[in-house]
C-alpha cells in the first residue's frame, strides 16, 4: 500500500544568529523564507501519487457515495489525493462536469500495480509492476520497422527526374533506452525510376530514357524521451552515411553513379505504447550538403543538398 | 495533259530571244521541226524557264532572268498592286502573279535583268520589297566512289550508342528534304533528249531506292519540274535523304541516322537532265551546260511552307546562294512557327572568298533554324566549309583532302554512271549505289537526322532543339573571348547526339 508524505523541511529564521539580524539579513531571510515556501509547495505537489486501475469498468464514487462519478477502464492512471480505509480518494478523470473533482475508488480495484510516485517508503508492489514513470529509469531495448514519405530539399531536381519531389521510404532499426536517453541506429531505402531529362531555362523536357535513383541512409541517433503514461514525445539528432546510386539505360559503367555522403539528422516524434508494442509518429530533417549540384538536373536547378524532411510511422517492439 | 510547245512557238518571247543568243554562243543549234512529245503530267518547268536557266548559267547570273519576288505593303489592294506593276515595261496584270504566302512571283519576259525589275518595283510606294528570284545551288561536291573506310561520320557521332538510346526515331516523324528530290515512283517515262546528232525519244526508267522502304516516303511534292511524281535526276536529294534515314541494319548499303522516320521529298531544284529533257522536247538541238539548273528561291519558299503545312517536323535545306531573300526568310519563320526545325548548309565557298550564304545566314536570328558547317574525318573544318559569325554547329561533311575517297560521306544514291551528263545519252535513274560526296550539304542532314531523333524523344519545340544541340556540342577550334563557347570556324562545335539524347540525370 502506498503511503504519503507532504511538505518539506526548510531552514527557518530561528537557525540564524539574532546578532546578525540587520536589515540586509532580514531581507535575505525573507527571500529565503519565500523560497522555502515555494519549494515546500513544489514538494507538496510532487508528492501526489498515481495509481493504476486493474479492473475494467471500475466505478469512482462521488464523495457522498450516492452516485458514480465516473466509470474507468483497466489501465487508467488516477491521481490519489487521499485515502479512507479501503478507499482511495482520487481525482475524477474524464471530460464531463465532474472532471477535476475528487471521488472514491475501492483499493481492491487498483490492487497491484499502484504505487506512490514519490513515496519515501516503498511498501507497494515490486519494481517490475511500477508505472511507466518508474519504468523509464530502467534499461530498455526496442526494434522497429518504419515507413514514410520523404520530401527532398532538392525537390526541383527530383521532380524533374522522377516526376515527384519526394517518395516513399521504408526501413528499420533498433534502439537502446537508458531512462529517458535513447541511442539507436536505422537503415532506410528510397528508390524511384524516372527518366533522364533536358532542362532548358528551368523547363524540363523528358527524354524517356529510364533513370533510377536509390538512396540508402544509415543513421545513428541519440536523444531524449519525455516519458508520459499515454504518449512519449522524444527528440534527437545524429549523423550517418548515405549510399547514393543513379543508373540509367544505355549508360557506360562510368556514367552510372555509386557513392557515399555524410549526413546529419534531427528527429522529433511521439510514441504511443501498448504493452510491448508501440507506434511512433516521427519527423526527421536531414542534411546532406554538396552531394549533388555539379552536373545533371541538380546543377540546372542549383540544388546541392540531398537531404530533406521525412514523415514516418514506426512500429516498435520491446520496452 | 499539256502538249509541249515547239521552240517555234516560243521564238517570239524575250526569254527565247535571249536564250537563242546564248545557245548560239554555246555552239548548239535548234531544230525548226522537233518531234512532238506529250508529257505524262502537267509541266511546271516551262521552256521559258528552262531557257532562262541556261541563260543564267551562261551569263553566270545567280537569279532566274526575268523573275522577281515582290512583297506588297500591308493593305495594298489589287488596284494598288496594278499601279505598282505599271512601272514595268510589260505592265503585267495582278492576275498573272503567282503567290507563295504573302510573296508574289512576277515574271516579266521583256526585262531579263531581274535586278532592274526589282529596283523598279522597290521604287513604288505600294511595294514593301522586291528581289530577283535567286537561283540557289545544292552545296555538294560529288566524287566517284572509292572503297576504303566508310561512314566514319557515323563513328564520329557515336551513332551505334546513340541508336542504343533511340533506334532511329519513329514513323510518326516526318523529315522534309527540300532538294532535288527522292524518287517516289517505280516506272519509266518517255523523254526527249539530244543524242549528239538528233533529238531522240528515250524510255527513262525510275525506281525507288531499295534502301528506302517505299512506305517511308510520304507527301512527295514537285514544285519545279512537273505535277507528276517526284523524280531525282541528280542524286543530291537522294544522298541527303539517305544520310537522314536510309534503312539501317538491313544488310544493305549504308546506315542512316533516323532510319525509322518518314521522308517527305520536296523537289525544288532542277539540273541537267530536267532542263535537257524539257528543251529537247521543244526542238532544242544540242546539250545544255552540265551544271545548268538550280533551285529558285520562289520554289524553295513554296517547298518550305508546303513541308511545314504537311506535318514535317524537320526540314533539311542543303542548298544556298550568296544573295539574301526575304521570301526565304519569311518562309523559314513560317516553318518554325509551325513547329518545324530547319537545318541549313553553310555553303562550300570558303576558298572562293568565303561569302555569306543564304538562307544559312538567317539561322543566327531565328531560333529553331541552324546553320551547319562541315568537318572532315579529322574533325577539323573541311577546307571548303564557309565560316562566319552566323555559323552555329558543325557536323561531318567529308573532305577528299583527308584520305581521298575515304574522307567523303558515303550514302546510297542513284548510280551516277547511269546518268553522267556528256557521257550518257539515254540515262536511267532506277539503279542505286553507295556514293561518296562532300559538302556542307552532307553535314546538314546529319543535324536534321539528329533533330528528328530528339523530337521523337520529346524535344518538340524547334527552339529547344537548337538550344540543346548548342549546349551539348563539343567545342572545337580556338576559343573566341568575344563569343564564349563559340567561334566562327565551328560555331558551337561538333554536334554530339548521344549527349543530347541521353540528357541529364539527377547528378550528372
Amino acid at each position: 500500500m502506498a503511503s504519503f508524505s507532504r511538505g518539506s523541511r526548510c531552514v527557518g529564521p530561528g537557525s540564524l544568529s539574532e546578532a546578525a539580524m540587520n536589515v540586509m539579513h532580514r531581507a535575505l531571510i525573507r527571500l529565503v523564507a519565500i523560497s522555502c515556501l515555494l519549494v515546500a509547495h513544489a514538494a507538496s505537489a510532487s508528492a501526489q501519487t498515481t495509481i493504476r486501475v486493474n479492473v475494467d469498468r471500475s466505478t469512482i464514487w462521488t464523495l457522498d457515495f450516492l452516485s458514480p462519478a465516473a466509470i474507468v477502464r483497466a489501465g487508467t492512471i488516477l491521481t490519489v489525493v487521499g485515502q479512507r480505509r479501503d478507499w482511495y480518494e482520487v481525482v475524477v478523470p474524464g471530460l464531463d462536469g465532474l472532471k477535476g473533482q475528487t471521488g472514491f475508488i475501492s483499493k481492491s480495484l487498483v490492487g497491484d500495480g499502484t504505487a506512490p510516485a514519490s513515496s519515501p517508503r516503498r511498501v507497494g508492489p515490486p519494481p517490475a509492476a511500477r508505472t511507466p514513470a518508474v519504468r523509464s529509469q530502467r534499461l530498455g531495448f526496442a526494434g522497429f520497422g518504419q515507413f514514410g514519405y520523404t520530401r527532398f530539399a532538392a525537390q526541383n531536381s527530383f521532380q524533374a527526374i522522377t516526376g515527384q519531389g519526394g517518395g516513399a521510404v521504408v526501413g528499420g532499426g533498433a534502439e537502446v533506452r537508458i531512462g529517458g536517453l535513447f541511442v539507436g541506429g536505422s537503415i532506410d531505402r528510397y528508390t524511384q525510376t524516372g527518366q533522364r531529362v533536358l532542362v532548358i531555362d528551368r523547363e524540363v523536357i523528358g527524354l524517356g530514357v529510364p533513370d533510377t535513383i536509390s538512396l540508402v541512409p544509415m543513421t545513428a541517433l541519440a536523444g531524449w524521451r519525455f516519458e508520459h503514461p499515454y504518449a512519449t514525445p522524444y527528440v534527437g539528432g545524429g549523423i550517418g552515411t548515405v549510399l547514393f546510386k543513379e543508373e540509367s539505360v544505355a549508360a557506360d559503367p562510368g556514367e552510372n553513379i555509386q557513392t557515399r555522403f555524410m549526413s546529419y539528422h534531427a528527429v522529433a516524434g511521439v510514441e504511443f505504447r501498448n504493452g510491448w508494442v508501440a507506434t511512433a509518429f516521427e519527423v526527421e530533417y536531414s542534411r546532406i550538403p554538396d552531394a549533388i549540384g555539379v552536373g545533371g538536373a541538380s546543377a540546372a536547378f542549383q540544388e546541392s543538398n540531398l537531404g530533406g524532411v521525412v514523415g514516418r510511422i514506426k512500429i516498435l517492439v520491446g520496452r | 495533259m499539256l502538249r509541249m510547245r515547239t521552240i517555234g512557238k516560243i521564238a517570239g518571247s524575250g526569254v527565247a530571244a535571249g536564250a537563242f543568243a546564248l545557245v548560239l554562243s554555246s555552239r548548239v543549234s535548234i531544230s525548226a521541226q522537233a518531234e512532238s512529245w506529250t508529257p505524262p503530267h502537267r509541266m511546271l518547268l516551262t521552256p521559258e524557264r528552262a531557257l532562262a536557266m541556261v541563260l543564267a548559267k551562261d551569263r553566270k547570273l545567280d537569279y532566274v532572268p526575268g523573275e522577281v519576288l515582290v512583297r506588297f505593303r500591308e493593305g495594298v489592294s489589287a488596284a494598288g498592286q496594278q499601279r505598282a506593276m505599271m512601272s514595268l515595261r510589260s505592265k503585267p496584270a495582278p492576275s498573272s502573279l503567282r503567290w507563295v504566302g504573302d510573296v508574289a512571283i512576277l515574271s516579266d519576259p521583256s526585262e531579263l535583268d531581274a535586278t532592274i525589275l526589282a529596283a523598279q518595283l522597290n521604287d513604288q510606294p505600294e511595294v514593301a520589297s522586291a528581289e530577283p528570284n535567286y537561283l540557289y545551288r545544292t552545296s555538294v561536291t560529288p566524287n566517284d566512289p572509292g572503297f576504303a573506310q566508310r561512314q566514319w561520320n557515323m563513328t564520329a557521332l557515336d551513332m551505334p550508342r546513340v541508336w542504343d538510346i533511340n533506334p532511329g526515331a519513329n514513323d510518326s516523324m516526318i523529315v522534309a528534304v527540300v532538294d532535288s528530290g527522292l524518287t517516289a515512283v517505280s516506272r519509266s517515262y518517255l523523254f526527249q533528249t539530244w543524242n549528239g546528232q538528233s533529238t531522240q525519244t528515250v524510255l527513262v526508267p525510275f525506281g525507288f531506292n531499295p534502301d528506302f522502304t517505299a512506305e517511308r516516303i510520304v507527301s512527295a511534292k514537285d514544285f519545279v519540274f512537273w505535277e507528276g511524281p517526284v523524280l531525282d535526276m541528280e542524286g543530291h536529294g537522294t544522298h541527303v535523304a539517305s544520310t537522314i534515314g536510309e534503312d539501317t541494319d538491313n544488310a544493305m548499303a549504308e546506315a542512316g541516322i533516323a532510319y525509322r522516320v518518314k521522308i517527305m521529298p520536296v523537289k525544288v531544284c532542277v539540273g541537267y537532265w530536267e532542263v535537257q529533257f524539257l528543251l529537247s522536247s521543244t526542238g532544242f538541238r544540242g546539250t545544255v551546260p552540265e551544271d545548268v539548273g538550280g533551285c529558285p528561291t520562289s520554289e524553295i519558299a513554296e517547298g518550305i511552307r508546303y513541308a511545314a503545312d504537311n506535318g514535317a517536323k524537320v526540314i533539311n535545306l542543303s542548298l544556298g546562294g550568296p544573295e539574301p531573300s526575304m521570301a526565304l526568310r519569311e518562309a523559314l519563320k513560317y516553318a518554325v512557327g509551325k513547329g518545324a526545325f530547319v537545318s541549313i548548309a553553310m555553303g562550300n565557298e570558303y576558298e572562293e572568298g568565303n561569302p555569306v550564304d543564304y538562307p544559312a545566314a538567317y539561322a543566327a536570328e531565328l531560333d529553331g533554324v541552324m546553320s551547319v558547317g562541315a568537318l572532315g574525318p579529322s574533325l577539323t573544318r573541311a577546307y571548303y566549309s564557309n565560316t562566319g559569325p552566323h555559323l552555329e554547329i558543325s557536323a561531318p561533311g567529308g573532305s577528299d583532302r583527308e584520305g581521298g575517297a575515304s574522307g567523303l560521306i558515303w550514302q546510297s544514291t542513284i548510280l551516277r554512271a547511269d546518268s553522267m551528263p556528256g557521257s550518257v545519252m539515254s540515262p536511267r535513274f532506277d539503279r542505286y549505289a553507295e556514293a561518296g560526296f562532300e559538302g556542307t550539304s552532307m553535314a546538314t542532314p546529319h543535324v536534321a537526322g539528329i533533330a528528328a531523333l530528339m523530337i521523337s524523344q520529346g524535344v518538340t519545340n524547334p527552339a529547344a532543339v537548337e538550344t540543346v544541340i548548342k549546349k551539348t556540342a563539343r567545342f572545337l577550334g580556338a576559343p573566341n573571348p568575344a563569343t564564349p563557347g563559340r567561334n566562327q570556324a565551328y560555331g558551337y562545335g561538333l554536334i554530339q547526339p548521344r549527349v543530347a539524347l541521353r540528357g541529364s540525370g539527377l547528378a550528372q
